[in-house]
């Protein structure tokens, strides 16, 4: 392993990275702005979790055997864990 | 609800990236478990290797172990030596090349009034990134994950008893499954 490939886990890829320094309120003006952004990927994530709700369903005919070998193993193990 | 943890049978310990997410399930399962929602971590390795690494963990949280059925195979996050000779394994709902023999997922079933189990939901790779806690506070800060230089974005991640000062991370290396247990 050569020594170049390494690098100290507090800063992996960028090196003191810093953004423009303004004053307060042009700081609460991109702040303001950025979160209409973050609100609208808010209630895009709701929509989506809304969705997946809404897939189908599949059946799991494994848990529904009656053998007692593996799958009822298996059924053991789905029965403790369910929702 | 089921975290399918990478823990192969034989590891001397759970994987890394698994046991980051999980140092978050034992604050959600008390809370999860008074809106009917049942959870628990599954992994292929014994029930003697899963209660071990818990303990030196410090994790509560329900862990039990496929290891005597096909429960991570049938979910797709634990590949046969067949489908490792291939050299690319069915995961994350397509054929692609994995470095472990076992995957990280997690799974949804429903359990209706009659008993029967329904398979709801299933999400793979980044289809996790919700789960892991330390990375939505990582995205608030100014650096970020601070991962762009990483070969493989965990390579940074270690068990959180096994941090040091001075931690190096390698950045071309890429993800390598824990080793097997002596003896």
């Amino acid at each position: 392993m050569a020594t170049t490939n390494l690098t100290t886990n507090q800063t992996t890829s960028k090196k003191g990275d810093q953004a423009k320094v303004v004053g307060p309120a042009e700081w609460l003006a991109a702040r303001k702005e950025f979160l209409r952004k973050e609100k609208e990927f808010t209630r895009l994530r709701d929509e989506l979790s809304r969705q997946r709700r809404a897939l189908p369903w599949e059946r799991v005919e494994k848990n529904c055997s009656r053998d007692p070998g593996a799958s009822r193993r298996w059924q053991i193990c789905l029965a403790d864990a369910a929702s | 609800m089921v975290y399918h943890f990478m823990f192969g049978p034989g590891w001397k310990e759970g994987c890394p990236s698994c046991s980051y997410l999980a140092d978050g399930f034992d604050g959600a399962v008390v809370h999860l478990s008074h809106r009917d929602v049942s959870f628990a971590a599954i992994s292929r390795a014994t029930l003697p290797e899963i209660e071990c690494f818990k303990k030196r963990m410090g994790w509560r949280f329900p862990w039990v172990s496929s290891f005597a059925n096909e429960f991570n195979h049938d979910y797709h996050v634990s590949f046969s030596e067949k489908d490792k000779a291939n050299g690319t394994v069915y995961y994350n709902y397509e054929m692609t090349e994995f470095p472990s023999e076992e995957g990280p997922g997690t799974s949804v079933f429903y359990k209706n009034d009659a008993g029967e189990i329904f398979h709801t939901y299933s999400a793979y790779a980044r289809g996790l990134d919700m789960m892991v806690g330390t990375y939505n506070w990582l995205d608030l800060a100014p650096k970020g994950r601070d991962e762009d230089g990483l070969a493989f974005t965990m390579a940074w991640v270690r068990h959180h008893d096994k941090y040091v000062e001075s931690q190096m991370v390698d950045v071309k290396a890429l993800y390598v499954e824990p080793a097997k247990a002596k003896g």
